[in-house]
């Protein structure tokens, strides 16, 4: 789950960062109290959407009065904002971060996450922060240094020390910044992230360290048990529906015509690939979990189905694990009792309940054809289109 | 005969009186696996499928001499169970758990490194020897003994595979899904060292998919190494929807890997057979053995 910057910046008060003074706001008229409740010669105004690269598409503003906030947060909020991690239909603002505005000397770039090929926590700072970080560490390798952290030891303090020289720091301010990693990696270990990272981390021309934007990541596997999260997901959930349905599947809408009911990810992912070498075009990203109801399957049939483009839909079950074939078809045959697909259905069941699944099938009326294997769906699918 | 189990194997079952350890430990005993006991905190003294039920893995491993031990519990309380598992020295630990916290997986990853065992999953199909033994929730109807290895980081697609193998006449010596978490016990390398050694194993088939960087470790190892089998090798997602992303971190540390294109130059370079096709994985196996 991906957080908020004003919730992540909320959260890591805690763990001892310091921000700007600075507070959300979901309308314009909050905007203006978050403003005047802040002592500043200018204020920051950002649109809060669950994506990187604000800065560079408009998403990042400096208003010098009150009313210059207002109409900035009129103009940005209820409004889209497309960057380079948004995707074309970009994302709606419905909330702003209305901060302290500071003078800025330099940025640097530090972030704690978890590698996902090393699988360790590791700390990664540059020298140079801001949106042109990716750019920057593509193009010149020496660009980045790189930590090894241990999950239940503290971060080794004469390697921190190290890496505060490396970044040019020197007195407080490289105490400051040894003290910023350590609390990253309390914080990761503590909170159940993933990521977070500080970008830019600001040397202010008043010779502060300052984290001006927060981007945050934690592990859904470990909500449980996290009942300080529970707010932050209920806002954030809506926003997530949009690309993954919360009702036990993954779905994403593609731009092809052949709808696809698939059991596990990776034959979802292996029948998409079949679709493409045989130059048809996938509707969608979706796989029945192991654990997959009858009712599950029902719904992800029906968000399958909504898709008005489909040509076909295509059910690829392998039986197995806790998910068996006459689940699969009793779902189909739920969603097909409330709304009858009329689109050709090609179904090709194999494994555990594989029988029990094509009887309950050809007991309905639903009409469909039986594909023994993937190659023969294909070649079904061909002739229909 | 197989890697890391066989007919002898003497196997626990931590959450045994759950619904799914109950389901798939009957199921095992069917099978003729080994099953000889259940460990649940709490409900130790008392019978399950007529199996002993142990408080802790220490007093089951030396009541009945397991040397593995499968895992259904819940993700809350998988972390621990694992431990206490390593600690009595199981050397096979094999967890189905769906859902683990990944900070709890770094964690188990840092103590085995230092331990006697070795873990398959979590969110993992498991282990089965065909006509051996069946650790896990695999459809066990499918899979027919014979001389290919198969590893695995998908589940469903792993039947599937299994089904063209059969289809073609290929039996298995051991199947393996290690799961498809960001942080795994046992790896595409780890499985491949003890194919080679097996004399019972002539072939082995990887299945790969997009993410992480499984296929290139594996590679990288057989590149480096003389290894004496052929491999072959699907990766699944040539066409996935692109990930969501968020910040800089995640395109830092990955460039350059988790994609499928690369992963399939990198094992063409280090000599495997790639399959560009889903359907046609059984036939391409029974070519490189043949």
């Amino acid at each position: 789950m991906f957080v908020h910057e004003y919730q992540a910046k909320k959260l890591l008060r805690q763990y001892g960062f310091s921000f700007p003074p600075g507070g959300v706001a979901f309308s314009s008229e909050e905007a203006v109290s978050v403003a005047k409740s802040i002592d500043a010669d200018s204020w920051v105004v950002k649109a809060q959407i669950l994506a990187g690269d604000r800065g560079r598409f408009g998403g990042v503003k400096i208003a010098g009065s009150v009313s210059k906030v207002d109409t900035l947060a009129n103009d940005l909020i209820g409004s889209r904002l497309v960057t380079t991690q948004t995707g074309a239909d970009g994302l709606q603002v419905d909330a702003i971060y209305v901060e302290q505005g500071c003078e800025i000397e330099r940025e640097l770039y530090l972030a704690v996450l978890l590698d996902r090929y090393e699988r360790q926590l590791v700390l990664l700072a540059a020298k140079a922060g801001g949106s042109g970080i990716e750019t920057v560490v593509l193009e010149s390798s020496q660009a980045i240094e790189r930590i090894a952290l241990s999950i239940d030891e503290p971060p080794n303090e004469s390697e921190l020390s190290a890496l505060a020289e490396k970044m040019e720091l020197e007195g407080d301010l490289a105490s400051n910044y040894t003290e910023v990693c350590r609390n990253l990696h309390s914080a990761i270990v503590k909170l159940d992230a993933l990521m977070i990272e500080l970008n830019p981390l600001a040397v202010t021309s008043d010779g502060r360290l300052m984290s001006l934007d927060v981007k945050m990541e934690i592990d859904d596997n470990a909500l449980f048990r996290h009942a300080e999260f529970s707010e932050i997901r209920e806002i954030n959930q809506e926003s997530d529906r949009k690309l993954r349905a919360q009702t036990g599947y993954n779905y994403v809408r593609l731009d092809g015509d052949i709808g696809l009911l698939v059991s596990g990810a990776g034959l979802a992912l292996a029948t998409m690939d079949l679709l493409k070498l045989h130059h048809c075009e996938p509707a969608n990203f979706l796989d029945l979990p192991p654990i997959a109801s009858r009712s599950d399957v029902a719904n992800a049939c029906e968000t399958v189905l909504q898709n008005s483009s489909l040509k076909a839909l295509l059910v690829n079950v392998v039986g197995g694990g806790l998910a068996h074939c006459d689940t699969a078809a009793e779902g189909i045959l739920t969603a097909h009792k409330k709304t009858p697909i009329k689109i050709p259905v090609v179904v090709r069941f194999a494994g555990t309940k594989k029988e029990l699944g094509i009887t309950l099938l050809r007991n309905s009326k639903m009409p469909f054809q039986l594909a023994q294997t993937m190659s023969e769906a294909i070649d079904i699918l061909q002739k229909i289109r | 005969m197989s890697i890391l189990i066989d007919s002898r194997t003497r196997v626990l079952c931590q959450g045994i009186t759950g619904y799914r350890g109950s389901f798939f430990s009957h199921r095992a005993i069917e099978y003729g696996t080994r099953i000889v006991g259940g460990v649940v905190p709490g409900r130790g003294g008392q019978k399950h499928l007529n199996l002993p039920v142990f408080d802790t893995v220490r007093e089951a491993r030396e009541a009945t001499g397991a040397t593995a031990s499968v895992l259904f519990v819940p993700p809350r309380a998988a972390q621990n169970a694992v431990m206490e598992a390593i600690d009595a020295d199981i050397e096979l630990i094999v967890c189905i758990t769906e859902g683990v916290p990944i900070l709890d997986m770094v964690r188990i990853k840092e103590r085995l490194k230092n331990s006697n065992s070795r873990m398959i999953g979590p969110n993992c199909p498991g282990i089965i020897a065909p006509g051996q033994c069946n650790i896990g929730i695999m459809p066990t109807s499918i899979y027919q003994p014979g001389r290919i290895g198969i590893v695995s980081r998908s589940g469903t697609l792993f039947y599937e595979a299994v089904n063209q193998l059969c289809s073609d006449g290929l039996g298995q010596s051991t199947c393996i899904g290690i799961g498809a978490d960001v942080v795994q016990g046992m790896s595409f390398v780890d499985c491949l060292k003890l194919f080679e050694n097996d004399p019972d194993t002539d072939a082995v088939l990887l299945i790969g998919e997009i993410g992480g960087a499984a296929e290139e470790e594996a590679a990288q190892f057989l590149s480096s190494n003389n290894y004496l089998k052929p491999v072959i090798a699907y990766v699944a997602g040539q066409n996935a929807p692109p990930d969501r992303r968020m910040g800089h971190s995640g395109a830092i540390i990955s460039a350059g890997l988790g994609g499928t294109q690369k992963k399939m130059e990198a094992l063409r370079d280090a000599g495997v057979v790639v399959i560009d096709s889903p359907v046609e994985i059984g036939r391409t196996v029974r070519n490189a053995v043949r």
